[in-house]
């Protein structure tokens, strides 16, 4: 299905707030046409699910230009897909004070070292603003990395209640609780 | 065996063309071939009531998706949630 034909259709789409494109073997190509389409100052869409395609890192490098011009995307489901570090790093880069995302999945993506690109994401989640659910189920995080990366980005991060994922509860949930919704 | 649906498809997306009341259409897992499948997409072009379209796992190709297309170009539907997961 061609995902860039999708994207020059819906560019001037001011109705669709929610779109599923799960399991659709995307990988890069479209998503450039795609992005133009959520990067458009009018895009309606609140939540878009990607999960289970195979975008690369070309494609979450497309993917990271959308974050700072969107205004409207609360949830974004990007679980199952064939980027690594790579190319979460730009998109992890970009998760600052400006993304607007409330809800975001990368879980199951295997390639993904918490000596690298997640190391990215909790400086990005230190600035963050919007983040209060993140889907890190299936990925290898380790003590080391909770305790020297994510737990000093809560103290900082106002907003972040849920971290889903195989997590020894004592190392972050205090931080999470002190965190308050408004 | 399943009985071949496309002649009342036909006469389905052409009723659904005249905007009507219907608001949500669940197309998934369907088995239609492309050629009435674009003609399905085609019909409804004209319709901007409907504010949700499920067609999870219908092998959506390119050219039905061509066709799909022209309705969500329509700057003045109403579509709120569009499911083209599986495809």
């Amino acid at each position: 299905m061609g995902l860039a034909q999708l994207g020059t259709a819906l560019c001037n789409n001011r109705s669709i707030k929610f779109l599923n494109l799960s399991q659709n073997n995307f990988r890069d190509i479209g998503l450039r046409n795609f992005v133009q389409y959520l990067s458009g100052p009018d895009c309606p869409l609140v939540e878009l699910s990607l999960m289970g395609n195979k975008i690369n890192n070309d494609g979450m490098k497309f993917l990271a230009d959308f974050l700072r011009p969107n205004t409207s995307l609360k949830m974004l489901d990007l679980s199952r897909n064939a980027f690594s570090d790579i190319g979460f790093m730009q998109f992890a880069s970009e998760m600052g004070s400006t993304c607007s995302l409330a809800y975001l999945d990368i879980s199951k993506n295997k390639e993904l070292d918490d000596e690298g690109s997640l190391v990215m994401m909790t400086k990005a989640l230190a600035l963050n603003r919007n983040l209060t659910t993140l889907d890190l189920s299936g990925l290898r995080i380790r003590k080391p990395f909770l305790k020297n990366h994510f737990e000093p980005a809560l103290k900082t991060n106002c907003t972040l209640k849920y971290v889903i994922g195989k997590i020894p509860p004592d190392l972050i949930d205090s931080e999470l609780k002190t965190n308050i919704l408004i | 065996m399943l009985p071949d649906i496309s002649p009342s498809l036909e006469i389905l997306s052409e009723a659904l063309s005249e905007n009507t009341k219907l608001e949500v259409l669940i197309m998934r897992e369907n088995k239609l071939k492309w050629i009435p499948y674009c003609a399905f997409w085609e019909n409804l072009r004209p319709n901007t009531t409907l504010k949700k379209i499920n067609v999870n796992k219908t092998d959506l190709s390119d050219r039905v998706l061509e066709k799909l297309c022209f309705l969500l170009e329509n700057p003045n539907i109403s579509l709120v949630e569009l499911d083209l997961g599986r495809n």
